[in-house]
């Protein structure tokens, strides 16, 4: 999923450099860029589509208010996520999801039961269940690693924690997913 | 890296998953999973979750507006920006109104003028500025003029003396060397002189006594 740079295709940072400078063009092919990444990834952080969209909003205009502040000293898009996980956190410490959340995401197979095994995840519905039943801060390692695949050591810079702490999320995550996808089986 | 344990295996799984390891350390990772059902299992759910985060398909962003991510109204008009074109345009106003402002302790400020500059002062001015400074640069020259013939009289005299010196030191030499070859010249006649006496006195006595043995003879 990361992006790659191409023949005639501006940085980054040349964009910025010229969003600073007043060209509005320029930050929207910034944003175009990196919408529908960014959506998808909050998609799977908050679970609703609508929020989903507020949330890429708010995360695109406080990215652009503190444009300046961006010093190049770590790629854009590690500095653009990391507002971005700040703001699904902030969202849900504020809005816990409610059962029904995720209604608006179709279900595979159109079963309500949140615990099945990796194979049976298949659409987008069953993946952000599966996601919703881990803590935040697990959710998050498992979306960075797995969907934004990020290295540890970035991740644990977006997230302010050591590279350890962010493996040892991670695969208390997974443990806690097996535990899930057993206690389905044996339900099934 | 023999004996591994579970903790070690953990740190290295993903690399190992992703085929990063050197073939060393794979080996000894490959050989703890087939004897650790725990590590076993762990990497297994890393090979299942990463299928599933290649089943998620992308959605285009809904209930989102691309043109409201950025105020760029906002930039071109913030405090300081505001202040100083307020303040610009309060000057003009004060200058094209010729406003005054008294402070209250005496001192009135003027904005404008009714004695605009007009060509002929303009001209006039310039005219007497010029010639303040033709006259000063004028002065510059002779003062400058004064200084140099001054210099140039100092080095002037200092050389003279010092050649005059040069000149009482050859003359007192010359004199010296004069003096001493006048005495030399003086010895060496008297010393002729002598010679010449000699030579006379030993001419006499040989001529007597070739006389006396003639006579005998």
């Amino acid at each position: 999923m990361k992006v790659q740079s191409g023949i005639g295709r501006k940085s980054d940072e040349q964009l910025i450099q010229r969003a600073l400078e007043g060209s509005e063009n320029a930050w929207l092919t910034l944003v175009r860029r990196y919408e529908t990444r960014l959506f998808n990834h909050a998609l799977r952080m908050v679970g609703n589509p609508d929020d989903a969209g507020d949330l890429l909003q708010d995360v695109f205009l406080s990215v652009y208010r503190n444009l300046g502040r961006f010093r190049g000293d770590a790629p854009f898009v590690a500095w653009l996520f990391r507002i971005a996980t700040f703001r699904c956190t902030d969202h849900l410490r504020r809005k816990k999801p409610q059962p029904g959340e995720y209604e608006e995401l179709p279900d595979s197979d159109h079963r309500n039961d949140p615990a099945r095994g990796y194979e049976e995840v298949r659409s987008n519905g069953d993946i952000v269940r599966m996601l919703a039943s881990l803590p935040n801060e697990q959710r998050q390692v498992i979306e960075l690693k797995f969907f934004q695949n990020f290295t540890f050591d970035e991740i644990a810079a977006q997230l302010g924690i050591s590279s350890n702490t962010a493996k040892s999320r991670l695969y208390a995550a997974l443990k806690k997913l097996r535990g899930t996808e057993e206690a389905g089986a044996m339900a099934c | 890296m023999t004996g591994m344990n579970c903790e070690q295996c953990e740190g290295l799984l993903f690399d190992f998953h992703e085929g990063r390891l050197p073939a060393e350390t794979a080996a000894s990772v490959d050989t703890h999973l087939k004897s650790c059902n725990d590590c076993g299992a762990l990497l297994n759910d890393i090979w299942q979750m990463s299928l599933v985060a290649t089943r998620w398909q992308d959605r285009a962003p809904g209930n989102y507006d691309r043109g409201k991510t950025a105020d760029f109204e906002s930039r071109g008009w913030r405090f300081p920006e505001m202040f100083a074109t307020a303040a610009s345009i309060l000057a003009i106003i004060l200058v094209l109104t010729d406003a005054s402002i008294n402070t209250g302790d005496g001192v009135v400020l003027q904005f404008g003028s009714d004695n605009y500059l007009t060509e002929d002062t303009f001209a006039h001015n310039q005219a007497e500025l010029t010639d303040r400074w033709d006259q000063r640069l004028s002065d510059l020259s002779a003062r400058q003029v004064a200084g140099d013939q001054l210099v140039l009289r100092s080095v002037l005299r200092a050389s003279r003396e010092e050649r005059k010196e040069e000149m009482t030191a050859l003359v007192s030499y010359w004199t010296g060397a004069q003096a001493q070859q006048y005495r030399e010249t003086e010895e060496n006649l008297r010393y002729l002189l002598a010679s010449q006496a000699e030579d006379e006195k030993d001419i006499h006595q040989l001529s007597n006594a070739f006389r006396q043995i003639s006579e005998t003879r």
